[in-house]
């Protein structure tokens, strides 16, 4: 779950500023404008473990057509069945809502689509679950669904429980504050109330490891905005990805501070289908070489500025 | 200052004598009359009459007592009862009908709208008289309060849901979520518990009113068996078989039983009755009708899939309703009459219908077909769930107001069998009481 570790990251983060904070006093201030994107505190996991995130499993020579799966695969079953179950977010503009005609889209909806059409030729064909974040690994795990595309991070203790494809999109963890507030990153916030989505480990982390930050849990990122909306929280903590797709939505709101974390999004799927995991790799290898990735990014996520070049695949073998 | 004081006390203390002495020569005159046979009527007809007029004093206590209850019944506690069910379910279909109206896409059907508009309506409205008609109970005063000033809020947080659901912004969504989280762990719980206590008092109210009348059966027992006994006395002293005032006074007396018995075993029935179709509303089809409704939204947030498990939310709501011995065959066994039991079989069969309908929408979600499955769900087209449930809606509001036309008649049944109870038995003793003066008095005079 990508708000487990990101918050633990988040305090993490807001642990070494304040420390920092309190054994430098005469350290000048933070500048006022917050610098886009800097270098970041912490690695998204323990690189000691000699656990590589982001290595996934290699494709095995080229896509099969469309309806001819190799027989007995999880993609043979997918077939079978008619339809793919995809778990994805409920309502995160940018990633995975619906539109004017109730059509679920998004820049995770989009990859949905493509593994749809890899399968059957038919990008429709699909039964969406809207997870929680804190179900999201869950459902991967329990077969509830074939696969997860819900900006979940990649972690190693998250490598334990499921599967994950190769990275489709590198982001980090940053602040959302109303303009004008004068908060200018998470250390600053002590003493403030700040929304995150609950259900995760690191949930519980926070609320012990800084308790001069007040943790506000939701179960939904979004529900995150309206309470900043409604003057319940000060700050929201999340993905920039996930923030940018609120910012957009309020025009009184702002991303403050560097990036805390990095975080890196993968498709999770069940272990015992490691088949599934190389297929995914082949059609997010084949979105990338083919201009889809960049054309999902432009459409959805141009507030982060100008596309880079789509995540360099990594195999362990 | 010291002197005058002095002056009052003993001023006073002349009269306090001759009280004291009055007190003594009269009860002195009374045992030294209880020697003569005339001394003996004499003492015997004071301690009749002003038992009689004791033990009717007693009685028309307790006849007032249960004309109270049985109006308390029908004017207070039962139309409260009335208020709090149409308040919880007034406001759960408010937070049904909303999530509903997600489904059908940027702008809410105007049928939506004009759903949710009266379940507000008639939810503030049934607020209002429930506090109107609360009393001073601290705890139900309370839950009003927090319901009022909750609900607000509540339709703050819908209407911004509406108006970024409108503008195709995802906090749209947030906004519903924070608003039926609010209806649902907060406002509908006080709602519930608040139901509970009246139903408990209306219950408590009940037991008075059908309890046995001890009170009034001692008094007239009492007051009797005073008569019978002056009777054989006068027998024994005077051999006279008949005293028309005694046998008067008796035959009063005996009235007043009869009168009592018989109000009270006629209460019976339409009390009992009553009772039931007060049951009935508040538990039985009451149960049956939010359970429909959480069905209803355990559909619709399947569909727009903001939670887990909804399918077997679903299940478990239509069970309540539908199994055997759920809340529908309570109703069915509360109903009084032929028509109350039709209602409930229609509703049943409306609830099955609404369990087909929702089927059909579910089979087209597990196949991937999304756009068909909510229009199936919402639309008001002739084989959609949105009219099966509302047909089920339909049938049990229909089910609901017999029962409650039926509690009406037959608490006002109780009530005009009451009706001449307190005067009746206030007459009865009076003449009782004149009676039993006279008789013995005839003897009296016998003695002159």
């Amino acid at each position: 779950m990508s708000i487990r570790s990101a918050l633990t990251r988040c305090l993490l983060a807001a642990v070494i500023l304040l420390a920092t904070a309190c054994t430098q006093p005469s350290t000048p201030p933070s500048p006022p404008v917050a610098p886009p994107a800097q270098p970041t505190l912490s690695p998204s996991s323990p690189a000691a473990q000699g656990c590589n995130r982001r290595a996934s499993l290699r494709p095995r020579g080229s896509l099969p057509a469309p309806g001819a799966m190799p027989a007995g695969s999880a993609m043979a079953r997918i077939a079978n069945r008619g339809y793919l179950v995809a778990g994805v977010n409920q309502d995160t503009q940018a990633f995975s809502f619906r539109d004017d005609n109730l059509r679920l889209q998004g820049f995770d909806v989009d990859i949905v689509r493509d593994i749809a059409e890899a399968i059957f030729g038919d990008r429709e064909r699909v039964v969406y679950r809207q997870l929680n974040i804190a179900d999201r690994l869950t459902a991967a795990r329990s077969g509830e669904v074939d696969l997860v595309v819900a900006t979940v991070s990649i972690t190693c203790q998250r490598r334990d429980q499921v599967d994950f494809s190769n990275v489709y999109l590198e982001t980090g963890q940053r602040v959302l504050v109303n303009r004008g507030s004068g908060f200018a990153d998470l250390a600053g916030l002590a003493g403030h109330r700040v929304c995150s989505s609950r259900g995760a480990t690191g949930w519980a982390t926070l609320q012990a490891a800084i308790p001069k930050l007040i943790p506000v849990g939701v179960s939904a990122t979004t529900d995150c905005l309206a309470l900043m909306q409604l003057g319940q929280v000060d700050a929201v903590c999340a993905d920039d990805t996930t923030l940018a797709s609120m910012a957009v939505q309020d025009s009184r709101t702002e991303i403050v501070g560097p990036r805390i974390t990095e975080e890196s999004y993968g498709v999770a799927i069940r272990k015992d289908t490691p088949e599934l995991v190389r297929f995914v790799n082949a059609v997010l290898e084949r979105r990338a070489a083919d201009g889809r990735w960049r054309a999902g990014y432009e459409h959805w996520l141009t507030l982060l500025g100008p596309p880079p070049s789509p995540p360099a695949p990594q195999y362990q073998d | 200052m010291q002197s005058s004081l002095q002056t009052i006390e003993t001023g006073w203390a002349p009269l306090g004598q001759v009280v004291e002495g009055l007190r003594h020569r009269r009860i002195g005159k009374l045992i030294t009359d209880w020697e003569t046979t005339p001394g003996k009527l004499r003492v015997s007809r004071m301690v009749l009459v002003l038992g009689i007029l004791l033990a009717g004093g007693v009685a028309l206590f307790a006849a007032n007592v249960r004309v109270e209850t049985t109006r308390d019944i029908a004017e207070h506690l039962e139309p409260l009862n009335a208020h709090v069910t149409t308040l919880y379910r007034s406001l759960a279909d408010a937070d049904t009908t909303v999530a509903a109206g997600f489904l059908a896409g940027r702008v809410e059907p105007s049928q939506v709208r004009a759903r949710y508009d009266m379940d507000l309506d008639l939810a503030t409205g049934s607020l209002a008289q429930a506090g109107i008609q609360t009393g001073p109970e601290q705890a139900t005063a309370v839950r009003i309060t927090d319901i009022t000033r909750q609900l607000p809020i509540y339709a703050g947080l819908v209407e911004r849901a509406r108006t970024n659901n409108r503008q195709g912004l995802t906090v749209g969504v947030a906004y519903l979520r924070l608003a039926s989280e609010l209806m649902q762990h907060r406002i509908l719980p006080q709602a519930a518990e608040l139901q509970r206590q009246q139903a408990a008092r209306l219950d408590d109210a009940y037991e008075r009113a059908q309890s046995l009348p001890v009170v009034a059966l001692v008094a007239c027992g009492v007051s009797l068996t005073g008569l019978i006994w002056a009777q054989i006395f006068l027998f024994q002293r005077t051999h006279r078989v008949l005293n028309i005032g005694l046998v008067a006074a008796s035959a009063a007396v005996l009235s007043g039983l009869v009168w009592w018995t018989a109000a009270v075993v006629a209460c019976v029935g339409p009390l009992n009755d009553s009772h039931r179709h007060g049951q009935s509303v508040s538990e039985a089809l009451g149960s049956a009708q939010i359970a429909a409704l959480q069905a209803r939204t355990a559909e619709s947030l399947g569909l727009a899939r903001t939670g887990t498990a909804t399918e077997l939310d679903f299940n478990d709501r239509m069970q309540r309703l539908a199994r055997h011995g759920g809340a529908l065959d309570a109703a069915r066994e509360l109903a009084t009459d032929q028509i109350g039991r039709d209602l409930v079989q229609e509703a049943a069969i409306k609830a099955s219908s609404y369990s087909s309908a929702h089927n059909k929408v579910r089979q087209l979600d597990n196949n991937a077909k999304y756009a068909e499955a909510v229009e199936a769900a919402v639309s008001p087209g002739q084989t959609s769930a949105a009219t099966a449930f509302d047909q089920l809606d339909k049938a049990l509001i229909k089910a609901v107001d017999h029962e409650r036309g039926a509690f009406g008649r037959d608490i006002q049944h109780a009530e005009t069998m009451l009706t001449g109870l307190p005067i009746a038995t206030a007459i009865f003793a009076v003449a009782a009481a004149v009676g039993a003066a006279l008789g013995i008095r005839q003897r009296l005079e016998e003695y002159r």
